[in-house]
Parts: C-alpha cells; sequence; structure tokens
C-alpha cells in the first residue's frame, strides 16, 4: 500500500471509531426500558446531550403553538408582550413536571411549546391556556411559621389538638428563631439521604389528596425534618419538594392548621433555587392568603441601575396606576418592615421587604440584582399587566402508544430498505456492490453519529428520510460502477477503468447531490416539527455520502488493486 | 455480470411524440379531476387537509370493537355543534381505531376536549386511548399553505437556476419543466383518489423535484460529454439519444433501489392512518415519474430549443 492510501484508511477507521462512540449512547439509551432511562438520566444527566432526541410524533408528547392576541394592544404596549408571555408560559410548564419541555420563540406573536411524554393533555392545555395571576401577599413572621410546623407535626403525628389560643400578633424571639433555623437545617441532610424519587407537583397548598401521597410519606414523620434553612427563608431540597406538597394536601393537615387558628395563611414555593453550601434549595414561603393587591395595579416595570449607584447592581423600578398608588401607600404604611412577596400564578418571585411607606406609586426593588435577574423580575412583575390573552392556534399531540408503533415499523421499514437495497447491489454489482454496501453501512452509521453529536431530533418522516436517503446515496456508487462498466467495455485495463469511473462521474454526482441539498434546505425552512427532521436526516445522508460513496470505496478499490495479482474485478 | 441493458439503443427522441401526448392526458386527468368536482362535498380543487384549512383530527383506540358504531359516534361528535364531522375506522380490524375529523370549524381547540368527554360518557363500558390529536387554527392553516405554495416554487426557482448556471438556460428549462410534470403527477394521483394534501406531502413534492432532477442532471452531464467529443458527425438529437440510452442503466437501477425503499415505507404504514404512507406513496409516483420525464420530456425539449435556436455552449 502506497503512503495515500494508507493515510486515506486511518482516516476512515478514525471516522468509524468516532462514529460508533457517538452513536452509541444513543442506542444503549433507547433500547434501555423507561424506567431505567430515568435512572440513567438522574445519574448522569449529561446522557441527554450525547443521544438523538426522539421527535414528538415517536415518543408521545404535545406541541402547542400559542399566539398573542395584540388586538387590545397599545402600540407601545406590544414591545416586549411576547416575552411576558414566555416568563408566563415557561413558569407553568415547570409545574408540570415533564421531563424535557421546550419552549420556543416564534416570529414576533408566538410561541410553541413542546411536552414530550405528556400523560394529561386536558389539564395541560387548561394550565398553559388560563390567564395570568399576578400578586401581592404579605408574608408571614418566623413565630407563625414555626406554629404552623409545629400544628402540621402534631397532626401527622396523628395528635389532632387544636394549639391553645394564640393571639395572631406577632411573638417573634429572635432565639426562637435561630432555633428553628438550626432544628430545621439539622435535619435536612438525613431527611434527604432517605427520600425517595419526588415527582414535581404544582402549587404547595391546595389541590386534591393524592393516592400516591400516602406511598410518599410512608416512614415519615416530622414535617420539620423536610425543611431547611435557607437565607433568612425556610426552603427544601428537591428530593423533599413532592413530600412537602404531600403533606400540605392532607385533609387532616388542613384541618390542623385551621384549627390553631392559621387558616387564613398559605405556603408556596419561590421559583428561583437558592445555594447553600454547595446544594439547591427552593424557598418555601408562608403567606398570607389573601393578596394585598392583584396584579393590575402595575403600570410598568424595568430594570434599571441601581441609584445609589453603591453596589453597581440593578434594581426594579415599579410604577403604578392611580388606583394601585392608593392601595400600595395602605399596604406599604402599615407594614413598613414585613416583606411583601411577588406572586405570579402561585409562585414567589421575590419577597423585598417593605423599607418605608411609598406614597405615590413610584416603587424600588433592590437587591444588587444582576441586569438578567433585574429584567426577569421585571418581566414578571409586567405579566401581571399583560393585556394580551394567549390564544391556542395549533395543536398536535401524539399518544405514547402510536409512537410506539411508529418507532417499531419505521426500523423495519429502514432495514427492510437497507437489506433490499444492499443484496440488490451485491446481485447486480457483485464484488463492487459489496464495497458499495459498506459505503452504505457507513453512511446510515456517520449520519446517526452526527445526529447525535449535533443533538438534532429524529422523527418519523426523519426515519423515512434515512431509509430513502440509502436509496439515493447509493446513486452515486451506482454511477461510478456503471461508468468503469463502460470503461473496462472499451478495453481499458481495470485500473485505468477505476480511475476513468470516478474522475468522470464525478460531476454527475456532484451537481445531483447539491441540488438536492438545495430542496432539502427549502424543507428546512418550511418544514415544522416532524417535517424539519426528514429535511435533517436529508441533508445530513447526501453530505455524508460524499464521504462514504466516493471516497470510503476509493480507498476500498485502492487497496484491492494494489495487490499486482489482481487484474480484474467484478463490477 | 449481471447486465439488464447491454448497450441500449431506444430511440427514446424520435418517439417524444407520443410521450408528449401521453403526458398531456396525465396532465389533463389532473386539472379536470381538480376543476371537476367529482367527489361531493370536495367541490372544485383539492382535498385539502386540516394543516391547511383548519380543523381537528381526532384518532381514538377504543377497548372494543366499534366498526358498527360510526353512526353513532358521528352523532355524538356532531350534535356538539362544531360541525359535520367525518367519522372512520383506521387501522385492521382488530386495531378498534377511529379517526374524527372536522374541517374548518371555528373553534377546533374546544373540539377535542368536548368530543373525548362525550365520548368517555357514551361509552364509559368501551374506554379509549387518545393515540393522536392534530389541531390547527385557520390562521396558523392559511400561512402553512402560503408558506407550502413558496417553498414548492422557490424549489423549482433554485433549480432552473442551478441548472441553468451549471449547464445553459435551455437545460434549465427542461429540467424545470420535467419537475413540474413529476409534481403534478403525485397531485392528479392524489386528486382522483380524493386523498388528503397535507404538510408531509408537501414535503413529499419537495423531495420528489430534488430527486428527480438528479436523473435530469447525470443525462445533461453526459450530453455536455459526448458535445465535447465533437469529431463525431451525429446530430444533436442523435448525441442526446446516445446520452439517454447510455444512462439508462443507471437511470433504471438507482430509480429501482429509491423505489424499493419508498415502497418498504409505504408498506409498513398502509392503512395506519399515518400520514407517512401518504408521504411515500407520492414519493412512489413522483419518483416513477421523474425517470419517465428524464428520458422522455426533459431531453426532447433541449433537442427541440436546438432546433429553433441552436445550442452553442452547454
Amino acid at each position: 500500500m502506497n503512503r495515500k492510501t494508507v493515510i486515506r484508511l486511518l482516516i476512515i477507521l478514525t471516522a468509524i471509531v468516532a462514529g460508533v462512540v457517538f452513536v452509541y449512547p444513543s442506542v444503549s439509551y433507547y433500547t434501555m426500558p423507561m424506567e431505567q432511562r430515568v435512572t440513567a438520566v438522574k445519574k448522569t444527566p449529561a446522557i441527554l446531550k450525547q443521544i438523538f432526541n426522539l421527535g414528538l410524533d415517536l415518543q408521545g408528547g404535545m406541541r402547542l403553538v400559542l399566539e398573542v392576541d395584540r388586538s387590545n394592544l397599545k402600540a407601545d404596549e406590544g414591545k416586549d408582550v411576547l416575552d411576558r408571555a414566555y416568563t408566563v408560559i415557561a413558569n407553568r410548564i415547570d409545574a408540570l413536571g415533564v421531563a424535557e419541555p421546550s419552549i420556543q420563540k416564534q416570529g414576533a406573536d408566538r410561541l410553541v411549546v413542546e411536552l414530550p411524554g405528556l400523560k394529561d393533555e386536558a389539564a395541560a392545555k387548561a394550565i398553559i391556556g388560563r390567564t395570568a395571576q399576578l400578586q401581592f401577599n404579605l408574608q408571614r413572621e418566623v413565630a407563625q411559621l414555626e406554629r404552623a410546623v409545629r400544628a402540621i407535626d402534631k397532626a401527622l403525628q396523628g395528635e389532632l389538638v387544636a394549639d391553645t389560643a394564640v393571639s395572631d400578633s406577632a411573638r417573634l424571639k429572635e432565639e426562637e428563631a435561630q432555633a428553628l433555623a438550626e432544628r430545621v437545617f439539622g435535619g435536612t441532610e438525613k431527611a434527604a439521604d432517605t427520600a425517595a424519587a419526588a415527582q414535581a407537583d404544582t402549587a404547595a397548598a391546595g389541590g386534591a389528596e393524592d393516592a400516591s401521597d400516602g406511598e410518599l410519606l410512608k416512614g415519615m414523620t416530622s414535617f420539620r425534618d423536610l425543611l431547611a434553612q435557607v437565607g433568612e427563608q425556610v426552603g427544601s431540597s428537591p428530593e423533599n419538594k413532592a413530600r412537602i406538597d404531600a403533606v400540605l394536601r392532607r385533609k387532616d393537615v388542613r384541618t390542623a392548621l385551621e384549627n390553631a387558628g392559621l387558616g387564613g395563611n398559605v405556603f408556596m414555593w419561590g421559583h428561583d433555587t437558592m445555594m447553600v453550601r454547595g446544594a439547591g434549595y427552593q424557598p418555601l414561603y408562608y403567606l398570607k392568603a389573601k393578596p394585598e393587591m392583584a396584579g393590575d395595579v402595575i403600570k410598568d416595570a424595568r430594570q434599571e441601575l441601581d441609584r445609589t449607584g453603591l453596589s453597581g447592581g440593578y434594581e426594579v423600578d415599579l410604577e403604578l396606576n392611580r388606583k394601585g398608588a392608593r392601595r400600595f401607600s395602605t399596604v406599604t404604611g402599615a407594614n413598613v418592615g414585613r416583606n411583601l412577596a411577588i406572586v405570579l400564578d402561585s409562585t414567589v418571585y421575590s419577597a423585598p421587604v417593605i423599607k418605608t411607606k411609598i406614597p405615590f406609586g413610584q416603587a424600588q426593588i433592590t437587591g444588587s440584582f444582576t441586569m438578567e435577574e433585574a429584567r426577569n423580575l421585571a418581566i414578571v412583575l409586567r405579566a401581571g399587566a399583560l393585556p394580551a390573552p394567549l390564544t391556542l392556534e395549533e395543536e398536535r399531540t401524539i399518544g405514547p402508544s402510536l409512537g410506539q408503533d411508529s418507532i417499531r415499523k419505521g426500523i423495519i421499514a429502514a432495514i427492510a430498505g437497507l437489506a433490499g437495497v444492499m443484496l440488490f447491489m451485491a446481485f447486480y454489482y457483485r464484488l463492487s456492490g459489496l464495497i458499495a454496501d459498506i459505503a452504505l453501512v457507513l453512511n446510515m452509521l456517520f449520519t446517526l453519529a452526527i445526529m447525535a453529536g449535533i443533538n438534532a431530533t429524529l422523527t418519523l418522516p426523519g426515519i423515512a428520510g434515512l431509509v430513502l436517503m440509502l436509496g439515493m446515496a447509493v446513486d452515486s456508487n451506482v454511477l461510478i460502477l456503471e461508468r468503469i462498466r463502460e470503461e473496462l467495455r472499451v478495453g481499458k485495463t481495470v485500473r485505468s477503468a477505476v480511475d476513468a469511473g470516478y474522475r468522470r462521474a464525478f460531476s454527475a454526482i456532484f451537481d445531483s447531490n447539491i441540488t438536492t441539498l438545495l430542496t432539502g434546505f427549502i424543507l428546512l425552512w418550511f418544514g415544522t416539527g416532524p417535517i424539519k427532521g426528514f429535511a435533517i436526516t436529508l441533508i445530513f445522508g447526501i453530505a455524508v455520502s460524499f464521504f462514504t460513496a466516493i471516497f470510503v470505496t476509493r480507498t476500498i478499490y485502492d487497496i484491492v488493486l494494489n495487490n499486482p495479482k489482481v487484474t480484474s474485478i467484478s463490477v | 455480470m449481471v447486465e439488464w441493458f447491454k448497450n441500449p439503443n431506444y430511440n427514446f427522441i424520435g418517439n417524444r411524440n407520443k410521450a408528449f401526448v401521453f403526458s398531456a392526458i396525465l396532465m389533463l386527468i389532473t386539472i379536470a379531476s381538480m376543476v371537476v368536482p367529482i367527489y361531493p362535498g370536495r367541490g372544485v380543487g383539492l382535498n385539502l387537509a386540516i394543516d391547511f384549512t383548519g380543523g381537528t383530527v381526532v384518532q381514538l383506540k377504543f377497548a372494543n370493537p366499534v366498526a358498527g358504531e360510526l353512526g353513532k359516534i358521528r352523532q355524538i361528535a356532531g350534535g356538539l355543534g362544531y360541525g359535520k364531522p367525518e367519522v372512520k375506522t383506521i387501522g385492521l380490524e382488530g386495531d378498534n381505531e377511529v379517526q374524527i375529523l372536522i374541517k374548518r370549524q371555528k373553534d377546533p381547540m374546544v373540539f377535542v376536549d368536548g368530543v373525548k368527554a362525550a365520548l368517555q360518557r357514551d361509552y364509559a363500558e368501551n374506554p379509549f386511548e387518545t393515540r393522536r390529536v392534530e389541531s390547527v387554527g385557520p390562521k396558523v392553516g392559511s400561512e402553512l399553505g402560503r408558506a407550502a405554495f413558496i417553498s414548492v416554487v422557490l424549489s423549482l426557482l433554485v433549480i432552473i437556476v442551478y441548472v441553468g448556471a451549471r449547464f445553459s438556460f435551455p437545460f434549465g428549462l427542461a429540467g424545470v419543466i420535467a419537475l413540474a410534470h413529476d409534481v403534478m403527477v403525485p397531485i392528479g394521483l392524489f386528486s382522483v383518489l380524493n386523498m388528503e394534501i397535507t404538510l408531509p406531502f408537501i414535503a413529499a413534492l419537495l423531495t420528489i423535484a430534488g430527486y428527480s432532477i438528479n436523473d435530469t442532471i447525470v443525462i445533461f452531464d453526459r450530453i455536455r460529454e459526448n458535445m465535447g467529443e465533437s469529431i463525431s458527425r451525429a446530430s444533436f438529437a442523435d448525441k442526446v439519444n446516445t446520452a439517454v440510452n447510455q444512462t439508462l442503466s443507471r437511470t433504471v437501477i438507482t430509480s429501482s433501489t429509491s423505489l424499493l425503499c419508498v415502497l418498504a415505507v409505504a408498506v409498513l404504514f398502509f392503512g395506519s392512518g399515518d400520514v407517512v404512507f401518504d408521504f411515500s406513496l407520492a414519493l412512489f409516483a413522483g419518483f416513477i415519474s421523474g425517470v419517465y420525464s428524464t428520458v422522455f420530456i426533459a431531453s426532447p425539449i433541449v433537442v427541440l430549443w436546438n432546433n429553433r435556436w441552436p445550442i452553442k455552449r452547454i
């Protein structure tokens, strides 16, 4: 073998190894049963970045296109309306507990929501479709939280004793709060260790008791142990979140809280995870259930550089309408020193301290935010004033069983197509056909490897595209082999016939593949979801075929013809 | 050596008029099937799917047979007041799958939940699972229709420009006329069979365009090569005919492998109610037309052009 051939062979072998390395995670992942996949993802979340995704049409799920209805908007209001809608929808989707949700802005007016593996599509639609609810609730003092925790624990131990009447006034003692913090925090890690896989749920309070709750709470005696101190806030590690929700849903717990005179309060989760000692905790707020104000009092909210200029951070400036300003003045005047939680769709986004009475409807929320944080909070605040309803413009839902059927049929079709083409080539072109068959198999491998590498999505039309691509990729080899036959017919030696075959067939191969690629790109631009998947496999398949059908097969011929004894090949 | 075509020498170009008549008849049937309302309820035009008209498809799989219940289901779905539904079974007999389709109704999203709730109530002893729901609002529908039209036209334009640049204008024109032919054949087939024109069908048309031009380019490439060897005193028409014959074997073999693959998909998804079947059927028709049009449409048009305005450069 000459040097050039050796180098070519090395390139091919490297590509094959790389191809196998890239494809392997996808194959091993998708051949696992469902439960194992969940565990695998938990153990190494990075695995999801190493495989090609399956489209909604294959794994089942729901795709929604929502459109902002701008008909009631004034020109200046509409500017960031899509950002605001995005925040609202993203928040609700979090609450749905879907494994890999995706939400994308499309154009100026639309949001595309994809929820793979969704079970209850009617409920999801209802949650996503309702109007945004922004409100301001006062946060309760630590003493009240302490009483609530105590009442819950008593209820859980079956000692439903009404707490001796305690006045609603605050009895906050420094040591008591400190004690709570320590007790609560100390207990967490132990509880976290024993925690079962948590199933995410929507709001902390409210909602019906779930049949699976009993299972979740088995062996648990103390509510306190589920909580952790997070800064000045109580919170929970992700493992305990579902348990806390389950406890708060219980009828006996709710009765106990009511009997303790705490019926007017409510637990709500915070939106942002807080980091404490390297672990993420979700804050749990204890709020007065009746909101002080609804979100419609807000005229505008925007992020600004911190006015004092001291922190170099950002703040959020809030502007209220006339009615809101009056209400805000009363509320802030009566509650200086307390925290006022900003609640969107039952999730707390921030709970700033009221520093002073704010009389004229102009407020600043400070807290050395980064620009991103300030911007997000401003969007949340404006979301409450979202004057543009979202309308559902498109829905496509595929049941999981149909997805399974499609995968099975798709794989059979791919195998049948591949086998059919390979047998045909081997029958018609003999050894040369086998060489082309090697190219075909490699084409399939490399195409899937690229898709896994860039985390592309395989859809049902994508599988069809893969099958079709086989039929097309083989064209390059047919062109070359037909040409070699012609050259042999006019009496050339094997070597020069092979040379001429490759040289003369190239321009036709090149032009015909380019036109196919061009239409592929138009498809990519025009198509939605599944059809994009078709375009992707077609484009990569054709691109790869330049390498496999020409480079790889040529190298194999070089190796075969390098043997001086070979004076003829079967074409 | 297996060789289906040993030195083929068919007179393709000489028989072009027969081919033109045949194609003209095909095109007439296609257009007539769209203009004459042969199917009640469809009127003039194609049987557009909800992708373009807006509407809802709900596909439900029942636990027990429902073939005899279609009338009742139609009544239940129709009674909701969203329009007149089409109800049919799909899949194999034991699948117990029903498809409920409503086009052009005002509020497609609400219909889904309504019809499922109503059926759940009336078929309490025969539970169903949801296999598929597709709802498209009228606004999205009309946009998709426009995008589909633009993309088909755009792909033809891109091809005429590319082929025109790589060869010369008459070749680009001939190629695109052949492509238009190939796109019309599946449209005609779907129109005559009253099958739905869906988004994947449009994707199939684009694929056909991208695929069929391959054959044409291969032959044009060969014509160019033969023109270069211009010592021979053969006429332009003969050179074109020779090129078609020289590439005939490749044309037939490549088409066979592609058709084989398309057929594999079509057979597996036959009767599943999945658009992948429609998609592969469209490809099947388009690919066959692609081979035919390359030989009998594109090549003769180049010859006709040359008779009128001799082609000096390719």
